[in-house]
Order: structure tokens, then C-alpha cells, then sequence
């Protein structure tokens, strides 16, 4: 619990820090997908790759936890999508093809599930990525110019040791 | 994208290790495997060195030797070279694929210029426990374990006193009290025969004496001595009857012990019964309190080490606690095979060569797929240490689906040294035959049906577990009743401990069952041994001495009537002489009168 509310602030944090939106969206979408993507083989490469890329981790992390509730509602819908996309007659020597080399095979591409989660989360990420972005950006100059006129932020800023410790930490107006 | 600068040190860091690992990856093979090799043979394993090849995948693995712990002076394996060229890609897939496996020089028993050292001090006491065992069986006084070194069920075999036999002492002090009464009686009645009896006797000879003397001067005085006369002869005999009552009074005391002897045989059965089920009070209060304390949760196996109790043997529950299967939080799915080409089994041993002075094997396609993959085999040992003679075998050849088995044992009677199953096909090659100190179990029916293959189920154990004719039969026959056997065998390194688990769990149980019935009856067996050796003495004893009271009563009766007799005969005879003095004085007497 006290993870998910260290999350939660970190998410709160990052929304209103000085990252691109591009990076929180990326790092919503990158979560979204390895959220609904059951934990084996293609889901642990996943969130290695995470690291790795310059995305709000947090954000990441947060979307992971909350997909990876949402994801096993729609597992039966997963399943039947996976199951066509492997048993699709054109698709069948790649597949074959895929479940020889031994690499491939430690994504367990040939479950259904992963095949749905992976196919429909990938067909997902690009709206989500632009929506989130937008939605983003949207929020912050809402929020932004909302927080800044609410005559609660004007009295803050106006107390004393508020001031005192801005212009200490060099933001003062 | 950018990629974080902070992931690149970490990223050296982790290829580094990685090559770091794969440059040592000869030594850890070579450690992992002498450690696995020790912990199972429980002493020195030694191989010289492994060096690892990646393209293609290769080990090479030299101067092995697998000592033996019985014999340290001797090693159980040992080759120069072995070859392995194995596919490191498939490991990737959860398969085990090894292409050739070449071992050169290979011998068994050879003799070690060093002796080897014994790895754990466990390997010594289960030595000493192995030999008890061994010691004890022969005179059948222990149960063999069934899973390894902690024993399943123990037998406990008192060592019975003379003092437990309570009733048996209770009825024996009352006999020897019976006879000790017997003795002080005869005692009485002989001190009796020769004083009251005697004097009476003298008192009527002296009446019979004075009777002769007496002078006849009147019919009254004929009258007289003629009643006189009748009245000793009754007063006689009156005695002599008295006396015999006596005697057979004291004969009735001698068939009153030898009642109490029966009531003895009662007694004796009562202690055994006493002592048989003190026995299996004290065999469930010895059970460990681990065992009590775990009851609740391991209710199962409890109920079975309950049972064993209850039939009077100490028992110690295997303990393994079968796991819930947890809901998954998600489905599984279904995972598909695509099989345009055919995907190696989960297992296959494409080819093994060994070869050595004494050995000579070539193995081919050992899989878990056995329709694809038709295991042939053939091995011919040469020369190994039999108990009495050379043995040259040729293990097996199979060809698709049927077995053709071909076995030569030079010198050594077939019968005892392999045993054939038709419905199992198993060949089995006891210890003794081939002094592996252990066993080869090649089990033929892997290869039916589902496969499960692993070292373990292959060889049940090498060094350690000294299997017992019980398990040997036990297995013989269930794997006989069992038309597929998959056995697993769980090993518990911490506990050295390990649990035999198969699907003729059921037909073994049963097996299990009726050894304990057997041992059960041993233990009472010897429970009524003892009792009955005691007994035995102490019977002796008192019928040694009844004997000799029986034949001391009947001495004293016989030498009392004979003195009764002799007497009558003496008196009978004056008694004669004097009835011609009284008729002749009874004539004189009349003649003077008329």
C-alpha cells in the first residue's frame, strides 16, 4: 500500500515536473502494454527494456499495476483474439518458422493470451500514446492556470515562510 | 528514444559478469559437478578438469573418479576422457539435447593409488547403520527403511525381563508354594508313619502277643479270645486303611500342582498380551515430538504413521504436505505447437559411446520420445568383481517396440542375479553382481506412454541408500502389478533424505502394509520367544522336582504297605501255629470238662 501511494505522489510529481509529455505518455503506453501482457517470457524482456529507454518510470510503473488489474477482466477477449492470430492458416509459417528458433520461443508467443495481450495492447499503444499525450498537455495548462489564480495558492504563496523558502531554494518571484 | 545514460555502467557491469561467467564456466561445471557428484556418493570425487567448447557446444570432462565409500581404497567409476557435445540452445526451450557423449577408459572397481576420504560423517554413520542392518537382518530383528536413511517405521524388539512376566512369576510362586507345602506334608506324614502309626502298630502286636499267652480255662475264655482275635485283625486293618488315606491324600496334593501348571501356561498368556500392547504404548509415545507437534497439518501421512503405531511400531511420518493449488489470478490460455517440423522431445540422447577394458557400451537415441526415436542399446561388461566369477554381459538390444534381451552371465546362476519382468521389462542387476555398491535399474517401461526420465528414477541410488531384499521384493512386485510406472524421487539434500514417489505408490503402499503386518508379528514372535524360554526353565524346575516328590510318595507308601504286608505275612503264619495251640487247648480244655 505504502508502494502504491509512493507511486501515486512519484505520478503526481512527474505530471507536473518539467518532463515532455511525450516522455509521461511513452512511460503510460509502455505500462498499458506490459500491464495487460501476462508475467512469463515476453513480459520480463519488456521491463527490462524499460529501463532502458529515457521515459517517466513511475508513470510506467503506476500504468503497469492498474493495466495489469484491468488486463485479467479481459483475458477471455485476449484469448480469443490470440487464438486467431496463431490459428490463422496464412499466418502459420511464420509462426512455425518463430517456434523453432529457440529465442523466440522463451516469449511464449504461441500462447494465446500472449499473442492477444501483445497484439491488441501494440494496436492500443498508438492511440493511447497520442490521446495521453494530449490529455497531458491539456491538464497541465488547465490545471496550471487553475492552481495559480485559486485563491488558496495566492494567500500560500503570499505567507511568509513560503516566501522565505522559495527565495531560498532560488525560485522566488 | 534516448537511451538512459545511467543504464550504461550497469550494462558493462552485467556483460562483464557475463563474460566473466562464461570464461569460468568449465570451472563452475567442474565444481558443480564434484559437489552434486559427492552428495550423492558421500565421498571423494575427483575430476581433473572440464573445459568448455561453444562452437559447437562441447565438454570436455577428464580424469574423472567416483570413489567408493565402502571401499575407499577402490573407486566405483572412473574414466579418462568423456566427450559431450550437447545443444546449448535448446536448454533455452527447457530441452535436453545432447548429441555424443564419447567416455574413453572406462572401469569400474579400479583400484585407487590414494585411498579416498569420506565426505560427510553422515556417510560413516549410515555405514555403521547400513552393517547393523545388515547384522540385524540376518537374524531378522530390524525393518529395513524404506526412504533412505530416516526410517519410515522402526521396529522396537524389547529385551524382556524375567521381573516384567508378572502373572507368569504370580502362578509360578504359587506352584513352588504348592510344592514347598508338599514337601513339609510327606514330611509329616513319614515322621507320622514312623512314630503314631508304629506305636499303634506295636500296641496291636503286643494285644496279638498277649492274645497267644493267655491260658484257656473256659468256653467264655474261647469266646474271648475269639473275639479278642477278631477285634486286632479289624484294628489292623483299620490302620493299615487309615495309613494308605494318608498317602493317597498327599498324591491328590502332587495333581493339585500339576493343575496349577496349566494355570501357569494362562498366566503366560495373559504377560504376552500385557506385554504386546505395553510394547505399542511405548512405540507411539516414542514417536518424535516433531511429529506430534506437526500432526494437525500433515493429517495424511499422519494417519498412516497412526496406523503403523497402532500396530506397534514406531513410526516416523514422511512428512510432505501437498500444496493448494492457488486460483490464478489470470487465465492461462492455450499454448500452440506448431509441428511443420517436428520439435525435439524434451529429452534426447542422440548417441553414447564407452568403452574400456572391461566395459564396452554404445547407447542409442535415449529420448522421451520413443515412437520417433527407437532406443537401441547394447553393453557388454567384461571382468567386473562378481562375488565368485568373471561376468560378461550383454545387457539388451530393443528393437522398435519389442525387446529382445540377451544376458550371458559366465559363472553365476542367472536366477540370482537378474530378474526379468514382462509387464515392467526391467532388467535389474543387484550390487552384489556388479559391486557398484549400488544399483542398476534400467526400467523399460519409461519408454512406454508418457515419458518421465531423470537420473534419479533411472538409477535409484548409487551409494548410501542400502537397499534391502524388503524394498527390492517390494518393488519387484508392484512395478510386476504396474502396467506404467513413472517413479520421481524427490531428493532432500539438508535432511540427506529422500522420498520415492511413483504411480505405484498404491500397489507399494500395500506392499508396505503387509511387511508391517509381518514385522509386527515378529515383534510379538519375539515377545512369546522369550516368555516361552522362561517359562520353559522354570517349568523344567518344578516338574524335575514334581517327578521327584511323585516318586519319593510312592517309595514311602510302597516301603510303609510293604512293612505292613511283611508283618501280616509274620503274624499270619504265627496266627496259624497259634490257632492249633488254642484248637488243641480248647480240646484239652473240653475233654477235661465232659
Amino acid at each position: 500500500m505504502l508502494w502504491l501511494l509512493n507511486q501515486i505522489r512519484k505520478l503526481l510529481i512527474a505530471i507536473h515536473s518539467k518532463q515532455s509529455p511525450s516522455q509521461l505518455a511513452l512511460g503510460l503506453v509502455f505500462g498499458f502494454v506490459l500491464g495487460l501482457l501476462p508475467k512469463s517470457g515476453l513480459f520480463f524482456i519488456g521491463l527490462f527494456l524499460l529501463f532502458f529507454f529515457n521515459l517517466n518510470i513511475a508513470l510506467a510503473l503506476f500504468s503497469l499495476f492498474v493495466f495489469s488489474l484491468v488486463g485479467a477482466l479481459f483475458d477471455s477477449l485476449f484469448d480469443t483474439v490470440g487464438a486467431a492470430i496463431l490459428e490463422a492458416s496464412f499466418l502459420y509459417s511464420m509462426w512455425d518458422y518463430l517456434y523453432h528458433v529457440p529465442l523466440v520461443r522463451l516469449t511464449d508467443f504461441n500462447n494465446t493470451i500472449v499473442m492477444g495481450t501483445a497484439v491488441i495492447g501494440l494496436v492500443l499503444a498508438l492511440p493511447l500514446f497520442f490521446l495521453s499525450r494530449f490529455a497531458l498537455i491539456r491538464y497541465r495548462k488547465a490545471m496550471t492556470a487553475f492552481i495559480e489564480k485559486h485563491p488558496v495558492m495566492i494567500k500560500f504563496k503570499k505567507l511568509k515562510w513560503v516566501l522565505v523558502i522559495s527565495r531560498f531554494m532560488g525560485r522566488g518571484q | 528514444m534516448r537511451i538512459r545514460k545511467g543504464f550504461v555502467l550497469p550494462l558493462v557491469i552485467v556483460v562483464s559478469v557475463l563474460v566473466l561467467f562464461f570464461l569460468s564456466l568449465g570451472f563452475i561445471i567442474k565444481i558443480g559437478l564434484v559437489k552434486s557428484l559427492e552428495s550423492v556418493t558421500k565421498s571423494e570425487v575427483t575430476i581433473q578438469s572440464v573445459s568448455v567448447h561453444y562452437f559447437p557446444f562441447e565438454l570436455d570432462i577428464a580424469g574423472v573418479q567416483v570413489s567408493n565409500p565402502k571401499q575407499l581404497h577402490e573407486d566405483l567409476l572412473r574414466f579418462d576422457t568423456a566427450r559431450v557435445a550437447l545443444s546449448f540452445s535448446h536448454f533455452l526451450n527447457k530441452q535436453i539435447i545432447i548429441d555424443d557423449v564419447q567416455v574413453e577408459n572406462l572401469r569400474f572397481n579400479s583400484k585407487r593409488e590414494q585411498p579416498a576420504r569420506l565426505i560427510s560423517t553422515q556417510a560413516v554413520s549410515s555405514k555403521a547403520s547400513n552393517a547393523k542392518a545388515d547384522d540385524a537382518s540376518q537374524t531378522g530383528a530390524a525393518t529395513k527403511s524404506l526412504f533412505g536413511q530416516q526410517p519410515l517405521f522402526q521396529l522396537q524388539t524389547p529385551e524382556l525381563d524375567a521381573a516384567q512376566f508378572t502373572h507368569t512369576n504370580a502362578a509360578l510362586d504359587k506352584v513352588k508354594q504348592q510344592q514347598a507345602d508338599f514337601d513339609s506334608q510327606l514330611q509329616a506324614l513319614n515322621e507320622k508313619a514312623s512314630g503314631e502309626y508304629k506305636a499303634r502298630f506295636d500296641a496291636l502286636k503286643t494285644r496279638f502277643d498277649a492274645l497267644l499267652a493267655s491260658d484257656i480255662n473256659s468256653v467264655d475264655d474261647i469266646n474271648r479270645l475269639k473275639d479278642e482275635y477278631k477285634l486286632i485283625e479289624t484294628d489292623f486293618k483299620a490302620l493299615k486303611a487309615e495309613l494308605n488315606a494318608e498317602y493317597q491324600a498327599s498324591a491328590a496334593v502332587l495333581s493339585d500342582i500339576s493343575a496349577s501348571m496349566s494355570a501357569v501356561k494362562l498366566a503366560s498368556k495373559k504377560d504376552y498380551k500385557a506385554i504386546s500392547s505395553q510394547v505399542s504404548a511405548d512405540n507411539i509415545k516414542s514417536m518424535s515430538l516433531t511429529n506430534r507437534i506437526l500432526a494437525p497439518f500433515f493429517k495424511k501421512r499422519l494417519d498412516k504413521a497412526k496406523a503403523y503405531a497402532d500396530m506397534g511400531l514406531q513410526a516416523k511420518a514422511y512428512v510432505s504436505l501437498p500444496k493448494k493449488p492457488k486460483k490464478p489470478f489470470r487465465q492461462a490460455g492455450r499454448t500452440i505447437h506448431f509441428s511443420q517440423k517436428q520439435a525435439l522431445p524434451t529429452f534426447l540422447l542422440r548417441q553414447l559411446k564407452a568403452s574400456g577394458d572391461t566395459v564396452s557400451i554404445h547407447i542409442q537415441d535415449l529420448s522421451s520420445d520413443s515412437k520417433r526415436y527407437p532406443f537401441k542399446a547394447e553393453a557388454t561388461l567384461r571382468g567386473i568383481k562378481g562375488p565368485n566369477s568373471v561376468l560378461d554381459i550383454t545387457l539388451f538390444q530393443k528393437s522398435s517396440t519389442v525387446y529382445q534381451s540377451n544376458i550371458k552371465l559366465n559363472g553365476l546362476a542367472v536366477e540370482n542375479h537378474s530378474v526379468f519382468h514382462d509387464a515392467a521389462k526391467q532388467i535389474h542387476l543387484s550390487s552384489a553382481d556388479l559391486s557398484l555398491n549400488g544399483e542398476v535399474i534400467i526400467d523399460s517401461s519409461a519408454y512406454y506412454g508418457d515419458f518421465y526420465i531423470d537420473l534419479s528414477q533411472t538409477q535409484f541410488d548409487i551409494v548410501g541408500f542400502n537397499r534391502s531384499n524388503i524394498v527390492e521384493k517390494l518393488i519387484d512386485t508392484s512395478l510386476a502389478k504396474t502396467k506404467q510406472l513413472i517413479v520421481f524421487v524427490e531428493f532432500d539434500t539438508a535432511a540427506n533424505n529422500f522420498a520415492v514417489k511413483s504411480s505405484f505408490d498404491r500397489v507399494l503402499e500395500r506392499a508396505v502394509s503387509a511387511e508391517i503386518a509381518a514385522e509386527k508379528a515378529r515383534v510379538k514372535k519375539s515377545i512369546k520367544k522369550q516368555l516361552d524360554a522362561y517359562l520353559s526353565v522354570e517349568n523344567s524346575a518344578i516338574q524335575q522336582k514334581s517327578a521327584a516328590q511323585k516318586a519319593g510318595l510312592s517309595t514311602t507308601q510302597a516301603s510303609s504297605s510293604q512293612n505292613f504286608n511283611e508283618q501280616e505275612d509274620k503274624y499270619k503264619h504265627k496266627i496259624d501255629t497259634a490257632k492249633d495251640e488254642l484248637l488243641k487247648k480248647a480240646a484239652d480244655f473240653l475233654n477235661i470238662s465232659f
